[in-house]
């Protein structure tokens, strides 16, 4: 099938319209056919969802007569952890396919006098679920956080889902939406949508505690980089190589960025598999410091989590964390793809690390009070 | 005297317009997908090397040429052969421009290769300082005067031009489509590449106009790029700028992204075109309005600049092929 798929792209622009209708034609046919031929293992599939939906239904009435409660989908690790971070009532629910499932779930949320009623993102069945609160008890309240950026509307699914949701809001079924960054807050206002302004937040255990560092080379982290070409892996691999006497740890690292270390002659500690998020947070504090130059984002976990850890962590200017502040021109990274410029900002926190640290500290304060009374009046207005 | 052919392929058709503009002995060879397109390209070759061509320039290493390099350092091994690099760091992550950027460092390793030439400043520091032979090249285009065309339609609205020439994630796209809805009484015209984008604007209610580039050449894009007051051109990762290029030469202030090493001396240019935030559509928008309120001086500044900046590069490429 590859070399099918070669021989057209071949002959073929993968910019024309000929282009464009066979692969559309594949991708349905590739759908049907994986329908058919895997119809039993969905099914069991869809029985696993129908167990979660049964404990969310546990915990919908755990919350009773509350003002709000938030799904979120926990196999959704960002947005499960940004869900986490920032509001109290949340309700883990996976996708739901059962017509049944979905009218259980809006009848509990009536019967339990919940007055609104927060998707943190959607999965599959949630636009059902919405329609099906509204039709049980259309005062109560809907609300949206969309955690993408228009970035993402190059993908199929997310584009299709976005003009689901917005339709939804034309029709009165959902009242508003929320948006981590400023940017996504601003624009959807602009289109003319109710539109509420969230940053996701982080607790850990350490609050910015420094982490010790007595490692004899400079060790630098890049964690979770390796699924997805925005991560931008290999700029910072080679932003590393310029760094003197460093070592470097990936997790995980695929065979072609490992390749790329062993080119660049980089030493690492580094390891091909995904690890819980816990073992990374011990893992982490290893090092002297973090990069994540991703090229676009909304409000990454990662950067927060490891400055939590006691670690400082270079970021992209691509979200709204420490705009403005003397801690952002320590660790804000404009250049993404310069590789020398990266190594310079590195050396220049390495050399003021445990005041960056401190910058951090203080800035969280203030931020922890910010998100608090973002999410209150998100949660709160009519 | 050296003499040199620049060879390239039809892989990055939008690069080939600044690279033919560099290099003016070019010609365009296969890519090396079967044994007809080899044995193409090493005629190409053969009748060059029998010309008295002593220097073959690569346009990258592209399916096929590493063979096909192996085999002309062989047969004429006094012949320089060099490649300039046409990926950027980032777009490693894909297989193909991996695995080909893996075996032109393995080329050039083995000697084969006499000389990379890199368009990105780290990049070059990265790998001279690994041992590899190489340059820093500075990219560069001069348009035509009979290609220099004036179009723009007498109206009243703000016409901002987004061409992305490749639907492909590093051009930033629906980020970039989001900066009209900033720009008061603004009209985006744009090359409409995927019926998604169309989609969008319709969806998000964003005023526009769109147009679809047939031929990625000269002529059709510069005919398109007259009909605005401002481009805007912010992908997250560059090695060449050729909207960027085309559009200044024609008079049209165009906004790029920090992704090149071109104003890192003038901050007064750079403080009106380039923008440090590529997916900040808010932050964008400010410089559009910035660009249109001051089009004439950053025309007249990027002047000043393009005369100094010329004789610069016309003697960096010189010393690469003299290298």
């Amino acid at each position: 099938m590859q070399k099918i798929k070669n021989l057209i792209k071949r002959f073929i622009k993968n910019n024309s319209s000929l282009y464009n209708g066979i692969s559309k034609i594949y991708h349905k046919l590739s759908a049907l056919k994986y329908k058919i031929t895997h119809s039993k293992e969905l099914k069991k599939e869809h029985n696993g969802f129908h167990e979660r939906v049964e404990n969310a239904l546990i915990k919908v009435r755990e919350y009773k007569d509350s003002e709000y409660i938030v799904f979120y989908n926990p196999t959704w690790l960002g947005v499960a952890a940004s869900t986490i971070g920032l509001f109290n009532n949340y309700i883990p629910l996976e996708h739901v396919y059962e017509k049944n499932d979905i009218r259980k779930i809006a009848r509990a949320i009536n019967e339990c006098n919940i007055k609104s009623v927060v998707f943190s993102q959607v999965c599959d069945g949630w636009t059902s679920i919405i329609k099906a609160i509204k039709e049980e008890n259309e005062k109560v309240k809907i609300k949206v956080i969309w955690h993408g950026n228009c970035y993402e509307y190059f993908s199929d699914f997310t584009w299709n889902l976005n003009k689901e949701v917005m339709n939804l809001c034309k029709e009165g079924k959902i009242d508003s939406f929320a948006f981590v960054r400023s940017t996504m807050y601003e624009f959807y206002k602009k289109v003319g949508f109710k539109s509420y302004y969230l940053q996701n937040n982080v607790h850990k255990q350490n609050s910015g505690k420094t982490a010790k560092n007595n490692n004899e080379k400079t060790k630098i982290g890049i964690y979770n980089a390796d699924s997805r070409e925005l991560k931008n892996i290999y700029t910072a691999l080679s932003a590393m190589k310029l760094v003197p006497n460093v070592m470097a740890d990936v997790v995980p690292i695929n065979e072609g960025a490992r390749k790329f270390t062993e080119i660049l002659g980089l030493e690492t500690t580094s390891m091909n598999s995904y690890i819980p998020n816990e073992e990374l947070m011990e893992r982490i504090q290893q090092n002297d410091i973090n990069i994540y130059p991703t090229f676009t984002e909304n409000a990454p976990m990662f950067p927060l989590e490891s400055f939590e850890m006691g670690v400082p962590c270079l970021l992209g200017n691509n979200n709204d964390y420490f705009v403005g502040t003397e801690l952002g021109d320590y660790v804000i990274l404009t250049r993404e793809d310069d590789a020398e410029y990266i190594k310079n900002k590195i050396m220049n926190v390495l050399k003021d690390r445990d005041k960056v640290m401190k910058l951090y500290r203080e800035w969280k304060k203030d931020f922890d009070k910010k998100c608090d009374i973002l999410v209150k009046k998100f949660v709160e207005d009519k | 005297m050296e003499k040199y052919i620049l060879l390239y392929g039809d892989k990055k058709q939008e690069d080939n317009i600044c690279i033919k503009n560099m290099f003016s002995n070019n010609l365009q060879i296969n890519l090396g997908w079967t044994d007809f397109d080899y044995n193409a390209n090493m005629k190409v070759i053969d009748e060059k090397v029998k010309n008295g061509i002593n220097q073959i320039i690569f346009l990258g290493l592209e399916i096929g040429w590493n063979k096909l390099i192996k085999d002309v350092k062989k047969k004429y091994s006094n012949l320089k052969i060099k490649v300039i690099c046409n990926t950027s760091d980032s777009l490693l992550y894909y297989e193909y421009e991996r695995e080909n950027f893996f075996e032109l460092l393995e080329l050039s390793r083995g000697k084969i290769i006499d000389e990379i030439g890199f368009f990105r400043k780290s990049q070059y520091e990265v790998y001279s300082s690994l041992g590899y032979n190489c340059s820093y090249l500075m990219q560069n285009y001069n348009l035509d005067e009979k290609n220099k065309i004036t179009s723009k339609r007498e109206n009243n609205t703000i016409d901002i031009g987004i061409y992305p020439l490749n639907y492909v994630w590093d051009k930033n796209i629906f980020n970039q489509l989001c900066i009209a809805k900033f720009v008061s009484n603004s009209n985006l015209n744009y090359n409409r590449l995927d019926e998604r984008m169309e989609d969008f604007l319709v969806t998000m209610q964003i005023r526009s106009t769109p147009c679809k580039i047939e031929r990625i050449d000269e002529q059709s894009i510069v005919k398109e790029l007259a009909k605005n007051d401002v481009l805007v051109s912010t992908s997250f990762t560059e090695y060449m700028h050729p909207i960027f290029w085309l559009g200044m030469e024609l008079g049209i202030p165009c906004i790029i992204g920090n992704t090149s090493d071109l104003f890192d001396e003038n901050d007064e240019i750079r403080n009106y075109i380039v923008t440090e935030a590529e997916d900040n559509a808010i932050i964008n928008s400010e410089l559009v309005n910035k660009c249109i309120d001051n089009k004439k001086k950053i025309i007249a500044l990027y002047k000043t600049w393009k005369e100094e900046y010329d004789k610069k590069a016309k003697e960096n490429i010189q010393s690469f092929i003299e290298k």
